[in-house]
C-alpha cells in the first residue's frame, strides 16, 4: 500500500473513532427534538457529567464496565428529572425549551464545577496500546469505543425499528394527537427519550473520559459537534445521524492532516452549511421527512 | 458620689482616647487597591487560578508588615473579579476596577488573549497592567514608549526560546514539530522559538490545532509520516498527557516531548499511568515547584499547597504573580506615591527582588521580568532539575 494511501486510511480511522462518539451524542438530541420538538442545548453538559461520573467508578473500582453501567443509569436519572421538572412544562412552546436548556448548561456546569473543582481530569484508557494493521496504527480504545458506540446504536435502531415501544416512538413522533387517540402514552413517551437520550450522552461520556482530560466545561465543544451531526443527518432520524457522524469524524480528521488544522472547525462547519443549503432537512431526510 | 462619677468619666474618656493615641503614636494608615482581573472560571480557568492564588498569599504577606509611603502605612486590598474566560466579561471587570473601584494597578489576564484587549482599556487609563502574556512581547507592546505602563512577568521569549531550544538539543532531534492551539497566543510567542530553533539548525514543522482538541490521533499521524523526531508543545499544558498518550501508542516522535511550563506529572503518570516511555524536558520560565530547585522555592511551594487550592498542573503560574506583589509594593515606597502611576511604574523597573523564583527585576531594553529559568528533566522515570541562573544584578 503506498503511502500516501496509508496516510489518507490513517485519518479516516482516527475519524469514524471519533466520529461514533458525535453520532451517539447526536443520536439522543435528534430522539429528543423528534419527540418534543425541543432543541435540548444542555446535551453537552450531560456528556459532561457523565464523563465525570463515569471517572469516578473508573478511578474508585477499575472497572470500566463499571463505569459504564453506572453511568448510564445516572444520566437517565438526570434525564427524567428535567424532563418532568422542566421540559414537561415547556412541550406546548418547545422555544421556551430551548431557551431553558440553555440555562441548564450554567446549572449542570456550575454544579460539577463545586463537586469535581474547574482544574482538569486525566484518566487511563481501559486498553492501551496499539495494533499495527497494514501499516496502519490502530489504538486499542478507539476500537474498543467503536464497538461500543456500534452497539449501542444497533440496539437503538432496533428497539426503534423492531419492537412495540419503538412503534409508539415513531407514531408520537408522526403525529402524537393520533398516536393519543390510538391509545399511546405520549407523554410518558417523550419522558422515555428525555431519558434514553440523556442515557445515550452519559454512554458518550465514557467514551470521552478515556479520549482526553475532562473538565466541567467541555460540554460546548461536543455539544456543537452533535448537533452538526443531527442537522447534517436530518433532525429527529437516528440513521441520519449514525452516518453524519461518522462523516463529520472523517471530515475533522482529513481537515488535521491535509487543509491545515487551525481551520478544522471552518472547514466541518462550512461543509454542515453548503449540505443544509443542498437539502434543508438533512441528509436523510430530517423533522420535515423521514423521522426516527 | 461626685467623686466616683468623675472617676468613672476619666476612666472612659482614657479608653475612648486609647486607640486615637495609639494610631498617632503608630502613623497614618492606608489602604492602596489593586485589581485582579483574571480567568477564575471558564475554560482557561487553568491559566488564572494558579497566579490568582499567588497573588493572595503574597498580599497577605505584604499586608502582615504593611509597606511605607512618606509617613504613611499602607495595607493592600486585591479586588478579584473573574472574567469567565470572556472578552466581553473581562472588558467589563477593567472597566468596573477603574471606573468603580479606582485602582491603579491591575493583575492579569495572563491569557494572551484576553491580556491584548485589556491593555487596550489600560493604557489610555494609565493605569499599570501587569500580565505574564507573552503575546505582549511577541506584538511589542512591552518596548513600545507609549504604552509605559505595561508590564510582563514572563521572561523575555528570545531568552526563554534559548532553554526551550536547548531541550530539543538534548532530545538530539534535528527535525521537530512545533505544537498548539491555533489561537494569539501560540501566534505571539512562536517567533523567538522559530528563530533560534533556525539559529541551532533544527528543521521545524508549524503544527496548529483546534483548542479543545481531545484526540491528537490525526495530529501524531501527520507528525509521524512527516518523520518527525521530536515534539515541542507550547500551549495549552492540560493537553500535553493526552499528546503524550497518542505518542507513546501510536510510536511517533520517538526522541521525545519537550513542552513550555509543563508539569514533570504529565510525563510521570497522566499520560499512560507511568512514566512515558521517551525522555520529556519542560523548559520552563520559571523554576519548578513540584521538584524545587532551592529552599526558597520549596517553601513558596509548600506556602501554596497550604491554601488548599488544587492548582493542577500549571501551578508554576503562580510565580508570574507572586513576587512582584512586594516588588510592586517597594516601588510605591520608593517613588513615593500610591496614586502616580507614571512615578510608580518608573520606579517599579529598577526594583531588584529576592525573590521566591530566585532574584527578579525587569529588563532594561524591555518592561518584562529576568528571574531563573529551569528545565525538568524526565528520563526513565526519574525527575532531574536544571537552573538557568537569572541574570539580575
Amino acid at each position: 500500500m503506498g503511502e500516501d494511501l496509508t496516510l489518507f486510511l490513517q485519518y479516516a480511522f482516527n475519524g469514524i473513532a471519533m466520529g461514533a462518539v458525535y453520532a451517539m451524542i447526536a443520536a439522543g438530541i435528534t430522539l429528543v427534538y423528534g419527540l418534543s420538538r425541543i432543541i435540548h442545548f444542555a446535551v453537552g453538559e450531560l456528556v459532561m457529567f457523565g464523563a465525570f461520573v463515569a471517572l469516578m467508578v473508573w478511578e474508585g473500582t477499575g472497572s470500566f464496565s463499571l463505569a459504564i453501567a453506572t453511568a448510564i443509569p445516572v444520566l437517565a436519572f438526570i434525564g427524567l428529572i428535567t424532563e418532568r421538572v422542566v421540559f414537561r412544562f415547556t412541550l406546548r412552546e418547545p422555544l421556551t425549551g430551548f431557551i431553558v436548556s440553555l440555562g441548564l448548561i450554567l446549572v449542570f456546569q456550575g454544579t460539577a464545577v463545586e463537586i469535581w473543582t474547574a482544574n482538569p481530569k486525566y484518566s487511563q484508557p481501559p486498553l492501551q496500546g496499539a495494533w499495527e494493521l497494514f501499516d496502519i496504527t490502530v489504538r486499542k480504545q478507539s476500537v474498543l469505543n467503536l464497538a461500543i458506540a456500534a452497539v449501542v446504536l444497533a440496539v437503538c435502531y432496533y428497539v426503534l425499528r423492531k419492537t412495540t415501544a419503538g412503534k409508539s416512538v415513531r407514531a408520537v413522533s408522526d403525529d402524537p394527537e393520533a398516536s393519543a387517540l390510538m391509545g399511546i402514552p405520549v407523554k410518558k413517551v417523550i419522558m422515555a427519550t428525555f431519558i434514553v437520550g440523556s442515557a445515550l450522552a452519559g454512554i458518550a461520556g465514557c467514551i470521552i473520559m478515556t479520549i482526553g482530560f475532562i473538565t466541567p466545561y467541555i460540554g460546548a465543544v461536543y455539544l456543537l459537534r452533535g448537533f452538526a451531526v443531527a442537522l447534517i443527518g436530518g433532525l429527529g432520524n437516528i440513521q441520519g445521524a449514525a452516518l453524519a457522524g461518522i462523516g463529520l469524524g472523517i471530515a475533522e480528521s482529513l481537515a488535521a492532516g491535509y487543509v491545515g488544522p487551525g481551520w478544522t472547525d471552518a472547514y466541518v462547519f462550512g461543509t454542515a452549511v453548503l449540505i443544509l443549503l443542498w437539502r434543508p432537512t438533512g441528509l436523510a431526510g430530517g423533522a420535515e421527512g423521514a423521522r426516527i | 458620689m461626685k467623686t466616683k462619677q468623675l472617676l468613672l468619666n476619666t476612666v472612659v474618656a482614657a479608653l475612648l482616647a486609647a486607640p486615637v493615641a495609639g494610631a498617632l503614636a503608630q502613623g497614618k494608615t492606608g489602604i492602596v487597591k489593586i485589581g485582579v482581573n483574571e480567568t477564575l472560571s471558564g475554560k482557561f480557568v487553568f491559566v488564572g487560578v494558579p497566579p490568582t492564588t499567588a497573588i493572595r498569599l503574597a498580599v497577605h504577606e505584604v499586608n502582615e508588615k504593611g509597606f511605607k509611603v512618606g509617613d504613611t502605612t499602607y495595607k493592600f486590598e486585591p479586588i478579584i473579579l473573574d472574567n469567565r474566560s470572556e472578552g466581553s466579561v473581562m472588558v467589563a471587570n477593567a472597566t468596573k476596577l477603574i471606573e468603580d473601584e479606582k485602582v491603579k494597578v491591575i493583575f492579569g489576564p495572563t491569557l494572551s488573549l484576553l491580556a491584548n484587549q485589556s491593555q487596550e482599556i489600560t493604557v489610555p487609563a494609565n493605569v499599570i497592567n501587569i500580565s505574564a502574556a507573552g503575546s505582549w512581547q511577541g506584538l511589542g507592546y512591552l518596548t513600545d514608549p507609549k504604552k509605559p505602563l505595561l508590564f510582563g512577568t514572563q521572561p523575555r521569549l528570545d531568552s526563554l526560546a534559548k532553554i526551550e531550544v536547548d531541550a530539543i538539543k538534548q532530545l538530539g532531534a534535528k527535525k521537530i514539530t512545533y505544537m498548539g492551539a491555533d489561537d494569539d497566543t501560540t501566534k505571539g510567542n512562536m517567533g523567538p522559538f522559530m528563530a533560534e530553533a533556525k539559529r541551532a539548525g533544527i528543521d521545524v514543522t508549524l503544527i496548529t490545532f483546534p483548542y479543545n482538541t481531545a484526540d491528537f490521533s490525526s495530529f501524531v499521524s501527520r507528525a509521524k509520516a512527516d518523520k518527525l523526531e521530536a515534539v515541542f508543545l507550547l500551549h495549552p499544558q492540560q493537553s500535553g498527557p493526552n499528546l503524550m498518550r497518542a505518542m507513546a501508542e501510536m510510536g511517533a516522535m520517538p526522541k521525545g516531548f519537550a513542552g513550555r511550563a509543563i508539569a514533570p506529572d504529565a510525563a510521570l503518570k497522566l499520560a499512560i499511568g507511568k512514566p512515558v516511555p521517551f525522555p520529556f524536558i519542560a523548559a520552563q520560565a520559571t523554576p519548578d515547584m513540584d521538584y524545587p530547585p532551592n529552599a526558597a522555592v520549596k517553601a513558596f511551594a509548600d506556602k501554596l499547597a497550604g491554601t488548599g487550592v488544587d492548582l493542577g498542573v500549571t501551578k508554576n503560574f503562580a510565580f508570574y504573580t507572586y513576587d512582584f506583589v512586594p516588588m510592586l509594593a517597594q516601588a510605591m515606597t520608593k517613588a513615593g506615591t500610591v496614586t502616580d502611576t507614571a512615578k510608580i511604574a518608573a520606579a517599579f523597573q529598577t526594583i531588584v527582588y529576592q525573590g521566591a523564583a530566585g532574584k527578579v527585576c525587569f529588563d532594561k531594553e524591555m518592561r518584562t521580568a529576568i528571574y531563573d529559568g529551569a528545565q525538568t528533566i524526565v528520563r526513565n522515570g526519574k525527575v532531574t532539575a536544571k537552573t538557568f541562573p537569572s541574570t539580575c544584578k
